[in-house]
């Protein structure tokens, strides 16, 4: 989150660096919660693919406010990334596949089961519509098999997707394992992008299924055996066919009175634009830049 | 029905094979013969999935094409005639990266997205095993079989963990080679499996020891992603392509990679796919934009035929001793060889057929200032003492006659232009004293002794820099973009001044063609804008009919093409260029040191081209090679999303083919024309005024259309149809309120006045919640504010005008989910009688706009689109919308009274798509519905009860498919519709 004329057009940019928030994602989740209430109860929750951190920084919030008895609340923030602390929060930098992380985060909470899990996770897009959304399902799918481990009957996952052409199969799946599969768009996401979240509300995996975390086998191996839909690795390719497709309910999160982000707020510019919380980090092509800098990229033949 | 007729959009692999080209698009495979660029088959191969990758058994002509979770096993015979082969679809339970046969043939290996690979008996598609790493399953973004005699490797590019590299036998790890910073997006190893090469996020190429695992060599020089590698020429050279646009080849040398060439080959943004066919070296590349490009490697751009200083001329010249600080000064190119004056007056000719140098004369006349002029076998040199001295030769380029002529009615000379007809050969000569007339000498062909002369007297603010003669007419082209048009049959009468809107210098006035009474002429000026220009002599009118601009660089001149292709040359940092415009690639490029040098293109574009210029004292020529094969297989459209599509509605364009226009996310406008037979579509134009993305694009009426974006622009643009190509002309802008980059004008509606399509009123809405009427005014060409104001402070994201009767209603859609409409009719200035608007000539003004009058809630997100039935009676009116809710619904208002409406729901399918739903068009009279969404899926319902039922669904290849726009064929009682995303499809309702 830099420090750019971003400030003028982003209100709830501008209202995360005010709040403290490391990125303007915050509010999401802050609206999804006011509209389904996921934290009120929430003793243990885990936050996955959690850097920079602006989720954990509302789990935290709202878990932990001032002046209440907080000691038996939880909340473990996994990322392969590196992440600055923050308070009340756990942070494990691990692999959220692998079943070391299941085993720490169980420890973390001695046994216990979660009561909330979400992953505001998002894979580096390519352009390929067809690639970009395959890989951010098996990301969520991913973040699903170690929440599978972790959950509690009756808790609730919430993890960002984007509403491709394949969504709906999405949604079937995850039928399989919640009571409650329902779209979910907070105002502060732009209607102009294909970003939703999806809110499972109520765990509730099929009897005699054990889900069980292999470090040789993949995410769709792992879902074989509960009955989730998808195409089982059997002995031979099987012709095409249509595969179990599901639409989910749209709810519109945040209300009305909040901001649009779709829109262009006419803002006091004459203040001084806050330093972002926390700095961007560096991209994999930060020599490519630097080079293009020092005028090495030129078509010079 | 819907029928599916064509579908241009991504092209992700591209495959040569003997004489032919085998092209994925979405779920097909087209096969093109690439000599001729005839395309000889399309081939359906999956029922939703694209086509990710080719690969070819020679031996038994079998191909495994796979993409996402689908392959098939494919018989070459039927890719070159089925339709379709649909029924041999297999799947998968995991993403398939990379698929090749066996070594005997007799398996093949599919690489998964969770590097693993399913080794399958091509028979009967049983898995007979499935091989993986201990350990090593993260996701991939790339990876790559390489099938060797004795062993395969499996190369597996990671998002974390670098390259992975395994023995698909014994599934041992050989490498984990680690160097790339981020994901790697591509790794193949040579063809003799020695080297691999790798990309990465971090924009490197970086090429391994296969044996050893050490990096040998990295690179770097694309400005994004590389997306695909591809070894050539013995594994000494490497072809990338990239998110760049770019398509880069490469020396591999002593361990060392080094650029060798740079092809700008699509539009914005990324070219996917690469193959080279290396016993013509020639590189076919598929991008985003859906063209499938021919690259010609060799030829290179660059073989500069000679290269040579005046010291290493005299050296081979006998009589010609170079002077320091000698000069080239001028030169003209015949089919002879060349003929050059230096700046000591010395006169050299070099005959390309035996490659020699010879002296021809020396004439201190000529000392430090000289122009050239050339024509069939004469020069012309021209000093600034008013001499004009000519050397005619025969076709060996032997002198056969030297002439002097005097220009005694001038004081002085100053510039000598040139212009070349069938019939004569003119020279336009210009005299730095204002006093002076301007001169031109009109000749026959080969001859050294004008004809006739004519003299005009010369305009006061004329610095001559092109001309042309056309119809008797001689126009002069000059500095601050302005034009002379004289007559020839009128010497002293005043010329026509032509007033273009550009910076710089007309470089270029070509005559084109003349339909009625009107001469059409293109231009070019030095600050990268082109016009075409129509010109009626009789009534010495003019009008500029097309402006645009280049997108860097300057111009210096433009012609059409046999195929009708208009191309455009001038200087681009420091490379010289052509420049396909039609299609937007490059055709040619010479590094040149840049503009401002002494330089000529001579020759014909049908014929042979050759590039003269002169860089650091060094004269180059250039034989610009003609290209052996097509320039492109297909054209494609956009590189990046269509926002709006709009069809031409009410007259055909040429027979059956009909105009429409699409605006993008990269920012252009497009102007095209669509084939209502075949689907096939041809470009004409890609707009560049706006300078950001598209939001909307509509014809209003046969020739005028407008679109909007970001920066609060909006612009009114006049087609002209009345010559060979269609021509577009930016009319006018609405000024910008205020200077804020991201205030967004979203959607506009248009109502003619007075029953004709001359003026009318135009309603904007913007993303701060404001909503404007304006009125137009064609004979002033000027808008007018006459309403203004604000519905709340979310963006709205459609508009319409809604005249009832005697009413005028306005109706808004925005990010609330609401339908708003205000009651406009004593707002406007104009009479409004059974559903139009008349102009009673009372005064405009701007007024506030006042409190909405019905408000109802519709969808739980923004309305994406809509479209509005005016009902029979008049007095009520249905509204279709498409919301980000995954909701279509009909919305009916009644009028209560004159001023205030009943708003109800009709029907409301709230799972009407499993995402955004993005357009909404009315179909067949208004009795059905077209809905697209960006879950890909078009529907059609049935509405004629005010009831959504759907009754056609199809899956379209486009994705993020967010556009549409339908017309009604008329004879033939068919709809043609066309759907806009990452790419265009297009299909007919019958």
């Amino acid at each position: 989150m830099g420090k750019s004329s971003k400030d003028k057009r982003d209100l709830y940019y501008r209202k995360a660096k005010e709040q403290g928030y490391r990125a303007r994602s915050a509010f999401k989740l802050l609206q999804l919660d006011d509209d389904f209430h996921f934290l009120q109860q929430a003793v243990r929750v885990v936050d996955l693919c959690a850097a920079p951190g602006s989720w954990s920084q509302v789990l935290s919030r709202r878990l932990f406010p001032q002046s209440s008895d907080n000691s038996d609340r939880k909340i473990v923030a996994v990322d392969l990334q590196p992440m600055s602390p923050i308070d009340n929060v756990i942070t494990l930098q691990a692999d959220i596949t692998h079943p070391k992380t299941l085993q720490t985060i169980t420890e973390l909470f001695e046994g216990k089961k979660a009561d909330f899990i979400c992953s505001d996770g998002a894979p580096d897009v390519t352009g390929l519509h067809d690639l970009d959304e395959y890989v951010q399902q098996q990301l969520i799918l991913s973040a699903l098999q170690l929440s599978t481990c972790l959950l509690r009957k009756g808790g609730n996952f919430v993890a960002k997707i984007f509403r491709g052409r394949d969504i709906d199969m999405l949604y079937s799946q995850l039928g399989y394992l919640f009571e409650k599969v329902i779209c979910a768009k907070p105002r502060s996401s732009r209607g102009t992008s294909l970003e939703s979240f999806i809110v499972c509300l109520g765990y509730n995996p099929p009897a005699n299924w054990e889900p069980k975390l292999d470090v040789n086998s993949s995410v769709e191996d792992f879902f074989q055996g509960c009955d989730i839909g998808k195409l089982r690795l059997e002995d031979k390719c099987p012709n095409y066919h249509e595969e179990p497709r599901s639409i989910a309910t749209f709810i519109a999160c945040g209300g009305l009175s909040s901001f649009d982000s779709d829109a262009t707020y006419h803002v006091d510019t004459s203040t001084p634009a806050l330093d972002p919380v926390q700095s961007p980090t560096n991209p994999p092509y930060k020599k490519a830049l630097e080079l293009k800098r020092r005028g090495k990229m030129t078509r010079a033949i | 029905m819907l029928q599916k007729l064509n579908h241009v959009g991504p092209s992700l692999a591209v495959k040569f094979y003997e004489k032919w080209c085998l092209c994925s698009q979405g779920p097909f495979i087209e096969v093109f013969d690439y000599s001729n660029g005839s395309s000889i088959n399309r081939c359906h191969i999956f029922h939703r999935n694209k086509v990710h990758g080719i690969s070819i058994d020679k031996t038994s002509g079998n191909v495994l094409v796979y993409g996402s979770r689908s392959f098939s096993i494919v018989n070459i015979n039927d890719l070159f005639s089925k339709s379709e082969v649909l029924d041999q679809e297999k799947m998968t339970g995991e993403w398939i990266m990379s698929g090749e046969f066996s070594f005997n043939k007799e398996e093949i290996y599919l690489l998964t997205s969770y590097n693993r690979v399913l080794i399958i008996d091509p028979d009967n598609f049983t898995v007979k095993s499935t091989h993986f790493v201990e350990g090593e399953r993260s996701i991939l973004y790339s990876g790559s079989i390489k099938v060797l005699r004795h062993k395969v490797l499996v190369n597996a590019g990671t998002i974390m963990n670098g390259i992975i590299v395994w023995e698909l036998d014994s599934k041992k790890k050989i490498h984990t080679l680690r160097g790339h910073e981020g994901s790697i997006f591509y790794v193949t190893t040579s063809n003799n499996g020695k080297l691999l090469a790798s990309c990465s996020d971090d924009r490197s190429i970086i090429i391994w020891d296969m044996v050893s695992g050490k990096l040998l060599s990295r690179a770097w020089g694309h400005t994004a992603r590389i997306w695909n590698l591809k070894f050539f020429n013995d594994d000494t050279q490497l072809i990338s392509v990239s998110e760049d646009c770019t398509c880069r080849v490469w020396n591999y040398k002593n361990d060392e990679l080094t650029i060798k060439d740079i092809f700008e080959s699509h539009l914005t943004k990324n070219v996917w796919g690469v193959d080279v066919e290396e016993t013509n070296l020639i590189a076919i590349s598929g991008g985003n934009d859906g063209r499938l490009k021919v690259t010609e490697l060799v030829p290179h751009n660059r073989s500069c035929n000679i290269e040579l200083s005046l010291e290493s001329i005299s050296e081979q010249c006998d009589g010609f001793i170079h002077k320091a600080n000698e000069i080239v000064k001028g030169f003209h190119w015949f089919d002879f060889g060349l003929v050059l004056i230096t700046s000591e007056g010395n006169i050299l000719e070099y005959l390309q057929n035996i490659e020699e140098w010879k002296f021809l004369d020396y004439d201190d006349r000529f000392f430090s200032f000289s122009i050239t002029q050339g024509n069939e076998n004469t020069i012309f040199f021209m000093n600034n003492k008013c001499l004009l001295t000519s050397f005619k030769f025969d076709k060996f380029g032997s002198v056969l006659q030297k002439v002097d002529y005097e220009l005694e009615l001038l004081t002085k000379t100053v510039n000598c232009l040139s212009v070349r007809h069938t019939a004569h050969f003119y020279l336009i000569i210009e005299s730095p004293n204002p006093r002076d007339p301007l001169l031109m000498l009109k000749f026959n062909h080969g001859s050294c002794a004008p004809t006739e002369r004519y003299t005009f007297s010369k305009p006061e603010n004329m610095i001559s820099s092109c001309a042309e003669v056309h119809n008797n007419r001689l126009l002069v082209g000059a500095r601050f973009s302005l034009a002379f048009i004289f007559d020839l049959a009128s010497e002293t009468k005043p010329p026509i001044v032509v007033k273009t809107q550009a910076a710089d210098a007309i470089t270029s006035i070509n005559y084109l063609e003349t339909t009625e009474n009107d001469a059409l002429f293109s231009m070019t000026n030095r600050d990268g804008t082109y016009f075409f220009v129509a010109v009626d002599f009789r009534s010495s009118v003019y009008k500029t009919i097309h402006a645009n601009k280049i997108s860097r660089g300057f111009l210096e001149g433009s012609f059409y093409d046999s195929n009708d292709d208009f191309f455009v040359y001038g200087f681009k940092s420091n490379l010289f260029h052509i420049y396909n415009e039609s299609q937007q690639y490059e055709v040619f490029s010479q590094p040149c040191g840049g503009a401002h040098r002494q330089w000529k293109l001579f020759g014909s574009q049908e014929q042979q081209q050759v590039l003269c210029f002169v860089k650091n004292s060094t004269l180059n020529i250039t034989k610009i090679p003609k290209g052996k094969y097509p320039g492109a297989l297909k054209n494609g459209t956009h590189g990046r999303e269509i926002r709006d599509i709009s069809f031409r509605k009410r007259s055909n364009y040429c027979k059956e083919n009909l105009l429409f226009i699409t605006g993008s996310e990269d920012t252009t406008v497009k102007l095209s024309s669509i084939n209502s037979e075949t689907g096939a579509i041809q470009n004409f134009w890609t707009l560049k005024s706006h300078v950001s993305g598209l939001q909307r694009c509509k014809f209003i009426c046969d020739n005028f259309f407008i679109t909007c974006s970001a920066r609060e622009e909006l612009f009114l643009w006049e087609l002209n149809d009345q010559f060979s190509h269609p021509y577009v002309n930016l009319k006018q802008k609405l000024i910008p309120s205020m200077n804020n980059p991201d205030l967004r004008i979203m959607d506009f509606d248009v109502l003619f006045l007075n029953g004709d399509t001359c003026d009318f009123i135009m309603a904007t809405v913007y993303s701060d919640s404001s909503v404007k009427v304006w009125h137009y005014f064609n004979e002033q060409n000027s808008f007018t504010l006459i309403i203004d104001g604000r519905y709340e402070t979310c963006c709205i994201w459609n508009v319409a005008f809604i005249p009832l009767q005697n009413c005028l209603k306005l109706l808004i859609a925005p990010t609330d989910g609401h339908l708003i409409t205000w009651d406009i009719t004593n707002s406007v200035p104009f009479e409004i009688r059974n559903n139009e608007l008349f102009d009673r000539g009372l005064k405009l003004e701007t007024k506030q706009l006042q409190n909405w009058s019905e408000k109802i809630l519709v969808h739980t997100a923004g309305i994406k689109s809509l479209d509005v039935k005016l009902d029979k009676s008049s007095d009520s009116f249905k509204v279709y919308s498409g919301g980000d809710d995954n909701a279509v619904a009909i919305t009916k208002f009644t009028n209560n009274d004159n001023y205030t409406m009943k708003a109800e729901i009709l029907d409301h399918d709230s799972y009407a798509a499993s995402s955004t739903v993005t357009s909404v068009n009315l179909l067949d009279n208004d009795t059905k519905l077209l809905a697209t969404s960006v879950d890909q899926v078009i529907r059609i319902r049935d509405i004629t009860n005010d009831k959504l039922k759907i009754t056609e669904s199809k899956y379209t290849t486009v994705a993020d498919t967010g556009s549409s726009d339908i017309v009604t064929l008329p004879n033939v009682q068919k709809t043609l519709i066309l759907i806009g995303g990452l790419g265009l499809s297009c299909w007919r309702d019958e």
